[in-house]
């Protein structure tokens, strides 16, 4: 069998990709136009038009003579979708003149495209124009992956179905998606959120640049704010509690909610991956609570529970969002949101990370496990819920999780070369993975990542796609077989 | 009847009067350098535990064979006697004034963790000194391991214990009968004891100092008799021969039998031992070339001298240090944290995950690439040339998932007492892979006094959970175990 990619889809798709990225890049030229930063809007106008030709030549030329689409097809577009609309996004920041480094406009834009809170500069100062389109590439991203990792599987037909349909053990009451339909009303929802999240924020003190930035970084669980102290700038509990709603919503698989436009609550409410992570939060809110209480860090028991709703819901539902600087809180807190950063949100949703459903697998084989050992012989399978999880999922999810801590671990070596201690090393590289952005150290609190060189800088916008693209769809490309005439399976 | 509790009894007396008998060694070392405190704490252990332990075998069996629930059973019970009496002789010599002290000095020692809460252990006396490093070599190889050989002279089998106290998986038979391999590690483990005593002495060590630390080296503990451990000699001899036998300690038993009768080709081919050789030449390679570059030694060779000594270490779990290396950069040190999670080959005195696990999880994450690409391939996972069953492959998935979950939870906890990031969590994995010393707060120049009684209590058991590979410990406090109809 002769090595074969469908080429012309391919590029067709990375045409669409990158139209509309140019096309995107408008509301931020307006932005800095209405600024007054002329820079920033020349570059803006440059960047767009580069890309939107791009784009479209790409589709014109390319006319797919069949819509075949193989597992190799479907990686290859997945796998580098993310890297293109990060280079595509990272031109403003070198055309206006920004940055020289091409390297931190990368790491910008690939926090941005993965949902990433991180950031190589410093938000005070950024003019508003780069913001704003932080914030688009955000909210372009959140959406991406509604429509690419839920959405692909239909238009691939039933072949296609099973390159993904293992790869997330539950999906909506436990049964896989089959429809194109349900990824244009996932954008629906996503649509719906995204508005009402700004008419809800603009009964605030905020103006309509912050409310705009701050929805965009929302419903995409990114965690975008345009001041440097983060959410403290407000000092609103209503601002805080508009944010902690809506990314737990974006956090929820967004599979469910076409189904309660539906009607059908109860299976929603049955739903045993959305139970576990909003136990998973409760616990962590009220542990993180009594622990700031208890050693004074916050006075009252409201103020406790205040800070610990909003940063507990900010790390599970790996936005990023920062209040205040965390630095000097209880280790115990800062060990609890690693944990809750590494568990992540639900699946088909927009945050990152290993996602509750495959820890709920991995707890149920470690039981198993531990009862085999009294009952050598006895014959078990997993079950989340009612469904029962077949044996290729399980291996599947088995294997997810070993790599993202074998990821984890390496990664911690590389970046150790900058010189930080361990603490900062793993939790940088942690939220890296799971698409966080914060992490602990020095400068954790704000996202900054500055203080990386450039070909680290390179190498941790490398580890958010990882982790946004849950690994194997980024490994599969560096694989000998992916490339290779499949013949045998060595 | 579910569990076999006068057959359980019976075992536990042949260990107690096992257990007294070995405590006489520090009663006799007590006497040779005339300690009133440490003969008076030996002595009042040791008699005592004789004497129950005659009237305790003495309970008449039932014909009932062993099952693994017993085997379970008679190991937690025998590893919290042990750390439990052995923690006496600390207080009653007045070493430790509180028993959390104790008693996390106890299971450091037969866990062969090596974590100490002394500050100073130079002003301890000989008898104290010499039980730490003895509980080392009691628990290298298995506290049981003296009672295993009694036991078919009792009408016992020895089979389900030793199942129940191995370390690491076992993926093929290796050796024919587990009578004959149990006799035969033991010799293996005393042989190489010896040897080390002896090129000590040759080193210049005195008969105390080279006795205790091959004892210690040999249960990959890491205890010594000094503060600044192995440094204390500065002697590239004296760390050279360490470093071997820490080695040694951290192979595969078994292989030592297939080198002796099938020949030492066998041995090479051991897949484990080919990532044991070369884990350790790679991360010595970079930590010494790291080092030798930016100046923290002034020569490659005395860098490696000081990378591998201590990457030889960490990795069999032992736990000695010849400098203190918290001082280093960031990437040697992150590269030494690495080594917490793989742990020492399977079936030796190394604690951790064990290479053989990692190797296993290696092959599964090449595996779930081509799966990818491949939806309906069925890749086997093989080790040896022997392919792995489903159950064995979930069955180390299992454990690590769980291994790891343990040092989250740990890290919480510890992190309550009021520790940094750092400091909870490299005690976390340095507890529960029985390495010893950590980084910050229980680097090699520090020691575990830092901690609150109840955490020390906690950390003792988990060092205990980590020695027994989590399930034998934890079996016993399932509800399971105890419930007669599973």
């Amino acid at each position: 069998m002769k090595f074969t990619l469908n080429f012309k889809y391919i590029f067709r798709i990375y045409g669409y990709i990158i139209l509309l990225i140019g096309l995107a890049m408008l509301p931020a030229f307006i932005t800095s136009w209405a600024y007054n930063e002329p820079d920033i809007s020349i570059g803006f106008l440059t960047s767009g038009l580069v890309a939107t030709t791009i784009g479209a030549l790409l589709i014109i030329v390319s006319q797919p003579q069949h819509h075949n689409l193989k597992a190799r097809d479907v990686y290859m577009i997945v796998g580098l979708a993310w890297p293109i609309m990060a280079f595509f996004g990272a031109l403003p920041y070198i055309v206006s003149g920004y940055t020289e480094s091409f390297a931190s406009a990368l790491f910008e834009s690939t926090a941005g495209f993965t949902t990433t809170t991180a950031t190589a500069f410093i938000v005070e100062v950024t003019p508003k124009g780069l913001l704003m389109w932080k914030a688009i590439c955000h909210w372009l991203g959140g959406l991406a992956i509604l429509v690419f990792l839920v959405g692909f599987l239909s238009a691939l037909g039933s072949g296609g179905n099973k390159i993904f349909s293992d790869e997330f053990p539950v999906l909506t009451s436990d049964k896989p998606i089959s429809k194109f339909a349900d990824s244009k009303r996932m954008f629906y929802v996503y649509l719906f959120f995204t508005v009402t999240e700004f008419i809800f924020l603009s009964f605030s003190e905020m103006n309509l640049f912050d409310n705009l930035v701050t929805t965009m970084g929302c419903v995409s669980t990114s965690g975008l704010f345009a001041h440097s102290s983060g959410i403290a700038y407000f000092d609103s509990i209503y601002i805080e509690a508009v944010i902690i709603v809506y990314t737990i919503l974006s956090a929820i698989s967004y599979t469910l909610y076409p189904m309660i436009a539906r009607g059908r609550f109860r299976e929603v409410l049955r739903n045993s991956e959305v139970k576990t992570y909003l136990t998973i939060l409760l616990v962590a809110i009220i542990i993180v609570a009594f622990n700031l209480f208890t050693t004074g860090t916050c006075e009252t028991i409201g103020d406790s529970l205040r800070y610990a709703a909003f940063y507990s819901a900010s790390f599970a539902t790996t936005s990023g969002y920062n209040v205040v600087d965390y630095g000097s809180w209880p280790t115990m807190c800062l060990v609890t949101f690693v944990i809750l950063m590494l568990i992540g949100g639900c699946t088909a949703s927009t945050s990152g990370s290993i996602k509750v459903a495959r820890i709920m697998v991995m707890v149920k084989l470690m039981t198993q496990t531990f009862y085999k050992r009294i009952h050598p012989h006895a014959v078990m399978d997993v079950q989340i819920g009612d469904t029962h999880v077949s044996s290729q999922v399980v291996a599947r999810v088995t294997s997810f999780i070993l790599s993202f801590f074998a990821i984890i671990l390496g990664s911690s070596v590389v970046v150790s070369l900058q010189g930080f201690d361990l603490s900062t090393n793993l939790s940088v590289v942690i939220a890296m993975m799971t698409n966080t952005g914060i992490y602990l150290g020095d400068f954790g609190a704000l996202g900054y990542f500055g203080i990386f060189s450039d070909g680290l800088q390179i190498f941790l916008a490398f580890l958010m796609i990882i982790g946004r693209l849950e690994i194997f769809s980024v490994l599969i490309l560096f694989s000998p077989s992916f490339w290779h005439p499949s013949r045998t399976i060595d | 009847m579910y569990l076999n509790f006068r057959g359980v009894i019976k075992v536990t007396g042949v260990f107690y009067v096992v257990l007294g008998i070995v405590m006489l060694l520090p009663f006799l070392v007590g006497i040779i350098y005339g300690e009133k405190e440490s003969i008076y704490a030996f002595s009042l252990v040791a008699f005592p535990l004789i004497i129950s332990g005659l009237l305790l075998s003495k309970i008449k069996p039932s014909p009932v064979p062993f099952k693994n629930r017993d085997g379970f059973l008679i190991v937690c019970i025998a590893w919290l006697s042990a750390t439990l009496f052995g923690s006496l002789p600390f207080l009653i010599s007045g070493c430790c004034d509180n028993f959390p002290d104790a008693y996390l000095e106890a299971c450091s020692g037969f866990s062969t963790t090596g974590a100490t809460i002394f500050n100073d252990v130079e002003v301890l006396p000989k008898a104290i000194l010499f039980w730490r490093c003895f509980t080392h070599f009691l628990g290298g190889l298995g506290i049981l391991y003296m009672v295993i050989a009694l036991l078919p002279a009792l009408g016992f089998d020895g089979q389900t214990i030793a199942r129940s106290e191995l370390t690491g998986p076992t993926f093929s038979k290796l050796v024919p009968k587990t009578s004959t391999t149990s006799r035969l590690l033991f010799s293996i483990y005393i042989s190489l004891t010896v040897l080390e005593t002896i090129l000590l002495l040759l080193g210049g060590l005195s008969f105390f100092d080279a006795i205790t630390h091959a004892f210690s080296t040999m249960g990959t503990g890491g205890m010594s008799n000094y503060n600044d451990s192995v440094a204390h000699f500065d002697s590239i001899y004296v760390e050279v021969v360490i470093t071997v036998f820490m080695l040694l300690a951290g192979i595969n038993f078994n292989l030592y039998y297939i080198a002796a009768v099938r020949g030492p080709k066998e041995f090479f081919m051991d897949l484990e031992l080919r990532t044991y050789l070369g884990i350790i030449a790679i991360i010595t390679v970079l930590v010494s070339v790291y080092n030798a570059a930016t100046g923290m030694y002034g020569s490659l060779p005395e860098a490696i001298r000081y990378a591998l000594f201590n990457i030889v270490s960490l990795l069999t779990t032992t736990g000695f240090c010849n400098t203190n290396y918290d001082l280093w950069d960031a990437f040697p040190l992150a590269l030494f944290f690495l080594l917490y999670f793989i742990g020492g080959c399977a079936s030796s005195t190394g604690g951790g995950i064990k290479v053989s696990r990692i190797v296993v999880v290696a092959k599964l994450i090449k595996r779930g690439v081509r799966v990818r690409l491949h939806p309906n391939a069925v890749i086997k996972i093989n080790m040896n040339d022997k392919v792995l069953s489903t159950d064995t492959v979930e069955s180390v998935t299992g454990f690590i998932f769980t291994y790891l979950s343990l040092i989250f939870v740990s890290t919480i906890l510890i992190a309550a007492d009021g520790h940094d990031f750092t400091t909870s969590l490299s005690t976390a994995c340095a507890s529960i892979g029985n390495v010893g010393p950590g980084f910050n707060g229980v680097g090699p120049a520090m020691n575990y006094s830092i901690f609150s009684g109840p955490v020390k209590i906690f950390l003792s058991l988990l060092m205990l959970a980590g020695r027994l590979e989590i399930y034998t410990f934890l079996t016993i406090f399932s509800r399971r175990f105890w419930n007669p109809n599973r």
